[in-house]
C-alpha cells in the first residue's frame, strides 16, 4: 500500500498529498473499469432501467439491515439486491408485462418498503446521503473490497462471456446453441447487485445507474466491433472518473455526481462522432 | 340497501363508542409532550413524581437531531390528546410552524427562551428574547442543552409553564426544580476551575456549547449534514489546519461525522473522541446528568486537566 501511496505522490495531482484522497482516487480507478464491465451488457440487453430500480432498492436493503439492528447493513443490501434481481428476471421470464413495467413494479414496491421501514422512526432524513453517497469515506479495507469484486467479476466474465453475447443478441438463439439462458442471467443479474450494493455507499443512490450506463452508451455510440466496445467503455469509465474526481475536488462538489457529469458530456460529445 | 345502512349503523356506534371511552380519563390528567430527546429528559427532571401529569416523547429516541424530521402519524397522535408542547427552539424544530398551524389550541412552550444562544457559524453570543422570534433563527446554533446553564434555564421555564397549566401541582414542580439546580451546581462547581484553552476540532454542531462549559477553543468545524456533506476542498483546509497548529483533540459523536473525524485523525495523527450529543438515549430523569459526567470524563481525558 505505502509503495503504490509513494507512485500516486509522483503524479502531477495537488490533492494527492492526502492519504484520504489517494483512496478515493484509487477507488474511482478500480471502479470505472468495474462498472465499465458490466455497463457494457447491460446496455446492450437493455437492462439501464433494471440497474437503476436495484440502486433504489439499496434504500430497503439499508432498512431491513437498520430493522435487523446491524451496524453495517452492507451484508442486507447484497442479499435483497439479488434477491430482487432474480426475482425481476424470474417475472420478466414469463413474459406477463413488458420489462420495464415489471422492473417498475419491482423498484416502487421495494422503494415504497424502503421509505416506510426508515420512516417508521420518522429519521428517514438520516439516511439521506445515501442518495448522494460520498467517495471521500473511502478505507483502505474498503479498497480490498472493491479489488476483489473486480477480481472475481473479470473471472466469471471471461468463463461467462460468450454465453452472455449470446443471450444478449437473441435469446432464442442462445437456447437453441445449448446455453442455459436462466442460469447466465442470473449470474450476470448477480454481478451487478452486488456490485451495485457494494459501491453506493460511495456513488450514491441517484447517481450510481449513470455511471453504469453512461459510459458504454457513450462507447457504443463511437466503436465498431466488441472488443473495441469494452475498452472504449473502461477508458471513458476511467477518464470521467478521474476528471470528476478532480473537478469534484476544485469546486468542492460532490464526487459522484461530477463523475455522471463529466460522463454525460462525453456521451453527448461521442454522438456527433457516431459510426453508422 | 338495508345491509347497508345497518353496516354504516354498526360503525357509527362502534366510533362513537370509542371515543366516548377516550375522553374520561383525559379529564384527570394533564398530558405534557416534548419535542425530543433532551427537552424529555429535562422536563423528567420536572415532573418527576407528580400525580395526574404524563410526559411523552414525540419524536422516537433513535431519531437525533430534529432537523429534517417529519412528524408521523404516531407523533400526530401524540398531538392530538396533548395539553402542552415543549420544545427546545432556537430553530431546532423544523417542523413547529406547521405543527402550530395545525393545532392552533395547542400552548407551546419554547424552553430556550432567555438563553444564550451561539452563531451556527462565528461564535459570538446573542441574547435570545421572546419578541426576537423571527426567520433568523436558522443562524443559531440550536443545541442548547450542551451548556448545562442552558439546560438549567430550560428547565426553569420547563417547570414555570407547567405551574401555570397545573397550578395545584405548583408545590411539587417547584421543589423538583429546585433539585435539578441543586444538582447542576453541583456538576458545575466541579469543573469551573478547570478552564483551559486547548484547541480542538469538532464534528458535530452540538460541541459548540460543550465548548461553552470547559473553555476549550474550536478551530475549526467539519459537519455533516443531511443534504451536504464535506467537500475534500474543506477536508484538506482542515488537515492544513490541523497539521499547522498542531491540534490533535477532535470530537465527534457517534454518527456520520465520526467518518470524517477518523480520516483527519489518520491523516495528521491526531486522536478521535467521541462525546454525546445527547439527542439520544435512555429515557430516565438522570439520563442528562449522566451523559454530562461522561462527557466531560472524555473531554478532560482529551485535554489532559
Amino acid at each position: 500500500m505505502e509503495l503504490i501511496y509513494a507512485i500516486l505522490e509522483k503524479l502531477p495531482f495537488a490533492f494527492l498529498q492526502y492519504d484520504f484522497m489517494k483512496n478515493a482516487f484509487l477507488a474511482v480507478i478500480f471502479l470505472a473499469p468495474l462498472f465499465a464491465l458490466l455497463g457494457t451488457m447491460a446496455v446492450n440487453n437493455n437492462m439501464a432501467f433494471f440497474s437503476d430500480a436495484l440502486g433504489h432498492s439499496a434504500l430497503t436493503g439499508i432498512a431491513i439491515g437498520m430493522v435487523l439492528g446491524l451496524k453495517q447493513p452492507l451484508l442486507c443490501m447484497i442479499a435483497f439486491g439479488i434477491l430482487l434481481s432474480i426475482a425481476i428476471t424470474k417475472v420478466k421470464g414469463a413474459d406477463m408485462l413488458s420489462s420495464d413495467s415489471i422492473i417498475s413494479v419491482f423498484s416502487s414496491a421495494a422503494m415504497a418498503l424502503g421509505v416506510v421501514l426508515l420512516s417508521q422512526e420518522g429519521g428517514f432524513a438520516k439516511y439521506s446521503y445515501y442518495l448522494i453517497g460520498d467517495i471521500l469515506t473511502i478505507t483502505q479495507n474498503d479498497l480490498i473490497l472493491i479489488i476483489v469484486t473486480l477480481i472475481v467479476c473479470y473471472i466469471v466474465w471471461i468463463l461467462l462471456y460468450n454465453d452472455l453475447l449470446l443471450v444478449s443478441i437473441n435469446r432464442s438463439f442462445a437456447v437453441s446453441r445449448g446455453v442455459n439462458v436462466t442460469f447466465t442471467e442470473n449470474v450476470f443479474v448477480i454481478l451487478v447487485a452486488v456490485t451495485v450494493m457494494i459501491s453506493i455507499r460511495w456513488i450514491g443512490i441517484l447517481t450510481i445507474n449513470s455511471l453504469l450506463i453512461l459510459p458504454a452508451a457513450a462507447a457504443r455510440n463511437i466503436s465498431v466491433n466488441v472488443k473495441q466496445y469494452h475498452c472504449i467503455t473502461t477508458i471513458i469509465g476511467c477518464i470521467s472518473a478521474i476528471v470528476g474526481l478532480v473537478l469534484s475536488y476544485e469546486w468542492g462538489t460532490s464526487a459522484g455526481a461530477s463523475v455522471v457529469l463529466v460522463a454525460a458530456v462525453i456521451f453527448f460529445v461521442t454522438l456527433f462522432f457516431r459510426k453508422k | 340497501m338495508k345491509k347497508c345502512s345497518i353496516l354504516l349503523l354498526c360503525i357509527l356506534i362502534m366510533f362513537s363508542g370509542c371515543s366516548n371511552q377516550k375522553q374520561q380519563p383525559q379529564q384527570q390528567t394533564i398530558t405534557v409532550v416534548a419535542s425530543f430527546y433532551p427537552v424529555y429528559i429535562l422536563a423528567k427532571n420536572i415532573t418527576d413524581g407528580v400525580k395526574g401529569v404524563t410526559l411523552e416523547n414525540m419524536a422516537q429516541p433513535q431519531t437525533g437531531c430534529l432537523h429534517d424530521y417529519q412528524l408521523t402519524t404516531k407523533d400526530r397522535k401524540a398531538l392530538e390528546k396533548a395539553d402542552l408542547l415543549l420544545v427546545n427552539g432556537a430553530g431546532m424544530e423544523a417542523f413547529l410552524e406547521g405543527v402550530k398551524q395545525q393545532y392552533k389550541q395547542l400552548p407551546v412552550v419554547d424552553t430556550s427562551v432567555g438563553v444564550e444562544l451561539l452563531d451556527t457559524q462565528h461564535h459570538h453570543h446573542h441574547h435570545h428574547d421572546e419578541e426576537e422570534h423571527s426567520e433568523k433563527e436558522e443562524l443559531y446554533n440550536g443545541h442548547i442543552w450542551l451548556y448545562s446553564e442552558n439546560a438549567l434555564k430550560q428547565a426553569e421555564n420547563i417547570c414555570s409553564a407547567l405551574c401555570q397549566k397545573d397550578s395545584k401541582n405548583k408545590q411539587q414542580y417547584i421543589k423538583n426544580l429546585e433539585l435539578f439546580q441543586q444538582d447542576i451546581k453541583n456538576f458545575q462547581t466541579q469543573q469551573k476551575s478547570q478552564q483551559t484553552q486547548q484547541k480542538v476540532i469538532s464534528f458535530h454542531e452540538a460541541f459548540d456549547y460543550a465548548a461553552e462549559e470547559y473553555g476549550f477553543t474550536i478551530c475549526a468545524e467539519v459537519l455533516v449534514e443531511e443534504e451536504k456533506t464535506p467537500s475534500a476542498k474543506e477536508l484538506t483546509q482542515v488537515i492544513d489546519l490541523a497539521k499547522q497548529q498542531h491540534i490533535t483533540i477532535f470530537f465527534a459523536a457517534e454518527d456520520e461525522g465520526k467518518k470524517y473525524a477518523e480520516i483527519i485523525a489518520k491523516e495528521t495523527g491526531g486522536k478521535v473522541y467521541l462525546l454525546n450529543p445527547i439527542t439520544t438515549g435512555e429515557l430516565q430523569k438522570d439520563a442528562y446528568l449522566k451523559a454530562m459526567e461522561q462527557n466531560r470524563n472524555i473531554i478532560q481525558e482529551a485535554i489532559g486537566l
